[in-house]
């Protein structure tokens, strides 16, 4: 444990130096809710209030693009060597892989917290509700750093193959979700499609919480239980996957 | 053999590290016809002021073009890491045609990969398939030569290290936030002040998308933003931004030897 904490607080320092990721990530977040989140909201009809529901899509998005930085991060500590060094350490490869994910989730509330605590003040939420609302965030963000870790497997072999399926996956997670419109306005098709992806519960989960009115959100009860099985299969399946697949990597 | 087949060859080297990565081009390829037919059609249902799926489109197809255009500024950025850079100016050729040897090669990147976009579009938007699109071209060459100015300016500021990258991803972000990419002008006039609204009608994104969206209805302009001499001028003006950037860029390398 104590090795864990050891590694956790350097890696902290590290990631912090890089000041200007967490400022982008604040940019990005102004120039989307009150840019373009301001903008498609005039342009969406049929759709009440679409302002507040965007607003939520994107937190949404941020968290995501954090864990997935994460996992980035971790992919590309191998290929820059640091990881080799990191394996030469005294700590265990389930400590490492969780060491990782307090890392991520740690970054996560810094860059998300901010605007978080913003969009739920103007729009006049409880602290209780507030503290829910990160903790579905964070609940989200271990299910999708898991993945992410996991896959690092494939970028052992391959960075462009590894970026190529983390990308896409993030693309066909993000369009086929709820996380920017209703299940009510996809064609069947992709609402089918999306009926089976975690971030739609996910998504959905959050405006239950916030107590955003959509004609048609996803039983919050089934919410809970999708998010935390996703969160806890990830989980189990990066501890399981990672150790075997760190041991004899190469820093290509 | 003759500097400018020299240059050429740069030229060529430099456009097959973007086209290489085959995996990456696809995926990048695959996200933007998903913003298409996924966030285009469903937001279409929800929007009634306009046909949203026609009217995106050419959004989706000139961002591309100028993520592809951008992409040249992470390459010499890595050049001028990796030490690339500093063998192309060992090279027989002059400081100017490594300039306009990546320069080009942006412009040639965005252009095809537009043209990609273009032609997958054209089989949902049939109005595309014309020889309007097929004069575009050149424009879009330009328009792509002059986005990449932009890049080279951050490539100009930026030390060794990520910060690039996070300029990058800012000005990418403000670029397409502040155009008529995704929302047409009417609804921009309506949020921003006059003044804004100006410089988003000669944001050269606006400008490619107007460009397009004026094909699909037939010649007729889609609003007022769009006008092909202010496409040109704005992005000659970035490109001279461009060549003058970069030629600051490498005389530094030149004289120094690295990235500092």
């Amino acid at each position: 444990m104590r090795e864990l904490l050891t590694l956790l607080s350097f890696e902290l320092r590290e990631t912090f130096d890089s000041v200007p990721w967490t400022v982008y990530f604040w940019f990005f977040f102004g120039f989307q809710y009150f840019v373009y989140g301001q903008l498609v909201s005039r342009l969406i009809s049929q759709l009440p209030n679409y302002y507040v529901y965007y607003g939520t899509g994107l937190l949404i998005i941020m968290t995501f693009n954090v864990a997935s930085w994460s996992g980035r991060r971790f992919v590309e500590g191998a290929h820059e060597g640091r990881l080799r060094y990191i394996l030469s350490l005294p700590i265990r490869r389930g400590e490492l892989f969780l060491e990782q994910l307090m890392v991520g989730l740690i970054a996560n509330v810094v860059r998300i917290g901010p605007p978080l605590v913003f969009v739920l003040w103007i729009n006049g939420m409880s602290p209780a509700v507030m503290l829910t609302s990160i903790l579905v965030l964070l609940s989200m963000s271990v299910g999708i750093m898991g993945i992410m870790i996991s896959l690092s497997f494939i970028a052992f072999k391959s960075f462009d193959i590894y970026s190529a399926i983390v990308a896409s996956t993030s693309a066909i997670l993000i369009r086929f979700s709820t996380i920017l419109y209703p299940l009510s306005f996809m064609p069947s098709s992709y609402a089918s499609v999306a009926r089976f992806n975690p971030l739609t519960y996910g998504s959905d989960l959050l405006r239950n919480v916030l107590n955003i009115d959509v004609s048609q959100l996803l039983n919050p009860g089934t919410s809970v239980v999708v998010v935390a099985a996703v969160g806890i299969s990830m989980l189990t399946l990066g501890m399981a996957l990672v150790p075997r697949t760190l041991e004899g990597v190469r820093s290509s | 053999m003759s500097q400018r087949s020299r240059m050429l060859q740069i030229t060529r080297v430099d456009l097959s590290y973007f086209f290489r990565t085959k995996w990456l081009v696809a995926t990048l390829i695959g996200l933007n016809i998903t913003d298409m037919l996924v966030v285009g059609i469903v937001y279409k249902g929800m929007i009634t002021a306009v046909n949203y799926f026609q009217f995106y489109a050419p959004g989706v197809i000139i961002t591309g073009l100028f993520f592809a255009s951008f992409d040249v500024g992470r390459r010499v950025h890595l050049g001028l890491t990796e030490g690339v850079s500093q063998y192309y100016l060992s090279l027989p050729v002059s400081l100017d045609d490594v300039v306009w040897a990546h320069l080009l090669s942006a412009g040639l990147g965005g252009a095809i990969y537009a043209g990609i976009l273009t032609v997958i579009a054209a089989a949902l938007i049939p109005q595309l398939v014309s020889l309007s699109t097929l004069a575009l071209i050149p424009f879009m060459f330009i328009l792509s030569m002059g986005l990449a100015g932009i890049a080279a300016v951050l490539n100009l500021f930026s030390k060794a290290g990520d910060r690039y990258f996070v300029f990058a991803d800012g000005i990418q972000t403000a670029m397409v936030s502040l155009s008529t990419v995704a929302y047409p002008i009417s609804v921009v006039s309506s949020y921003f002040p006059s003044s804004v609204v100006t410089l988003i009608q000669l944001n050269p994104l606006s400008q490619g998308a107007e460009a397009l969206r004026t094909i699909i209805n037939k010649g007729a302009p889609s609003s007022s933003a769009f006008n092909l001499p202010t496409l040109l001028i704005t992005s000659l003006v970035l490109l001279g931004v461009g060549v003058v950037s970069y030629r600051h860029v490498f005389t530094k390398l030149w004289d120094v030897g690295k990235l500092q």
